[in-house]
């Protein structure tokens, strides 16, 4: 396909400079240093999984001899031991613990699910095969009633295991996907994402086979939208401004997340946001920033804390004059969100974003990627991204 | 990563030996021709279009042919089938990247061991074809 952007315009200055001091700085980033008031998992590989595995299950059996009464050990996920991680910003699981035991009738379900679950990642690890979450849930829908019931076992399995979820080889439906400047290998096969067609390489949840081989990018570009990544695709985006596109069409999934946090730590690039201007726009860059309460035990793995809200900032809608008939009055939940927000350590803590939230509010005002198509149908191309990128506008 | 800085500014980001050193052996020789023949010429830029061809050769010397040296010279028959079933599938279809057993081949042909002689001969017409 025809690259179709014109002449290239922009040098990207601010973005190369950021990208030249992760480069400077590569060796620092390489390790975060955990608070030692918080849990640390470890990313393992499937021997390393199985022997822990094992370890588990024979330290049961000794409690069993020792009093008859085994129970499990893991670290509680209740929102009270979540912990915010000021000096990393990361959502970060505390280290109360919490005990699963066998001889209640209170536990009995829910340990019978627990027990499935690493019944069938023993399994997995073995035969060294993947199955999704709802594959699981179908493989003993009397014990497990509902889907929630074998996630949140899913969840406990991992965490008792100390180790993230895709190291049990139980993943998520694959959603992202990624284009770009780009070379991995899956297995044996070399996949160029920049030769994908008019589509873009789905994000494997099997990240365990995925190995980064070569790369060109500069900079890596998250977009909430999939129309939004579909119009810079089309444009061959990363041929004039080198980079990684990634999107999850929402909210990052874990396979997403995990392949982001890889792709920035393993090649230095600094990562951009392209979202809604809403709070949920923020909330998803959020997410990808310092990781989800849900997920706390694993966002060492997850997270990007250096991840910048590139657009679409609430002071954009000006700036680039955005006409009022296409911004959208926020709604209620919105503002709820937005207020929510504003309360959250890590947005206090970032002035320049505290702002951009309360001008939302005070213009009670929203927009979509989408509503910059109103200045031309390559505006966002052509104008808007390389212009914040040369710039250094972000947040 | 290994980092290769472009006369422009622009960098080139490899993977490293140490890690392709956990490879299985094909692989080496499968990462190095695409890199060789899909995206050398596309850095446009002369100094680094060496340094890159140097290191592909570190690659193949100090890793992907010792690899394949040392099974041959280990002499276990049943490695010896595996690695020889691998290059057959890859004779098929990646000639250049196969292309690196055939100094071995000769060997090979005049095995005791049938299946060891019969793979090497596919894998020779293969070349040939």
């Amino acid at each position: 396909m025809e690259n179709r952007l014109k002449i290239k315009e922009y040098d990207l200055k601010a973005t190369k400079e950021l990208f030249k001091s992760y480069l400077e700085r590569r060796l620092e980033n390489l390790s975060i240093n955990l608070p030692p008031n918080t849990v640390k998992i470890d990313d393992l590989n499937r021997k390393d999984t199985l022997n822990r595995l094992y370890k588990l299950i024979d330290d049961l059996i000794e409690k069993i001899f020792e009093n008859g009464k085994p129970s499990f050990h893991l670290p509680s996920r209740a929102s009270s031991n979540i912990i915010w991680d000021e000096e990393n910003d990361l959502l970060l699981l505390g280290k109360q613990i919490m005990e699963k035991q066998f001889h209640t009738l209170t536990s009995v379900a829910d340990i019978t699910r627990l027990m499935k679950i690493l019944e069938v990642v023993h399994e997995l690890l073995k035969k060294n095969r993947h199955i999704t979450k709802r594959h699981v849930f179908y493989m003993d829908v009397d014990l497990f009633k509902e889907q929630k019931n074998s996630d949140k076992s899913i969840e406990d399995a991992a965490t008792m295991l100390y180790t993230t979820r895709n190291a049990t080889h139980i993943v998520a439906n694959p959603r992202g996907s990624c284009v770009g400047r780009l070379r991995i290998r899956d297995k044996n096969d070399i996949i160029d994402l920049e030769n994908q067609g008019s589509g873009a390489w789905t994000i494997s949840p099997m990240l365990d086979e995925i190995e980064i081989i070569e790369s060109d990018a500069e900079f890596i570009l998250v977009i909430e939208k999939s129309a939004a990544m579909m119009d810079l695709a089309e444009v061959r985006f990363w041929r004039t401004y080198p980079c990684i596109l990634l999107t999850a069409q929402g909210v990052g999934n874990v396979a997403t997340r995990m392949f982001l946090k890889r792709l920035t730590k393993e090649l230095n690039l600094p990562a951009f946001t392209l979202v809604d201007s809403d709070p949920y726009g923020h909330y998803i860059h959020s997410v990808y920033l310092r990781g989800s309460k849900r997920l706390s035990y694993e966002t060492p793995f997850l997270a990007t804390p250096n991840i910048k809200l590139l657009g679409v900032l609430t002071r954009d809608l000006d700036t680039y004059k955005i006409k009022n008939d296409v911004r959208l009055k926020m709604t209620k939940q919105d503002l709820k969100r937005a207020n929510d927000m504003l309360k959250e350590d890590f947005v206090k803590k970032n002035k320049n974003w505290e702002e951009d939230i309360k001008l939302s509010i005070k213009l009670k005002t929203k927009a979509e990627i989408q509503a910059f198509s109103s200045k031309g149908i390559d505006f966002l191309t052509e104008t808007y991204l390389p212009e914040k990128l040369t710039t250094g506008d972000w947040i | 990563m290994k980092i290769f800085y472009k006369e422009n500014g622009g960098v080139i980001q490899l993977i490293e030996e140490e890690k392709i050193q956990n490879w299985p052996i094909e692989l080496s020789f499968i990462f190095v021709e695409y890199i060789r023949n899909n995206k050398l010429r596309s850095y446009r830029d002369d100094k680094v279009q060496n340094e890159i061809s140097k290191y592909l050769d570190e690659i193949l010397t100090s890793i992907a042919i010792p690899k394949l040296k040392k099974v041959f010279e280990n002499n276990d028959q049943d490695e010896i089938i595996s690695i020889l079933e691998k290059f057959q599938e890859l004779s098929e279809s990646n000639v250049k990247a196969a292309n690196h057993i055939s100094p071995f081949l000769d060997n090979l042909l005049n095995n005791p061991n049938k299946k060891i002689a019969k793979r090497a001969k596919n894998i020779s017409q293969n070349l040939k074809s």
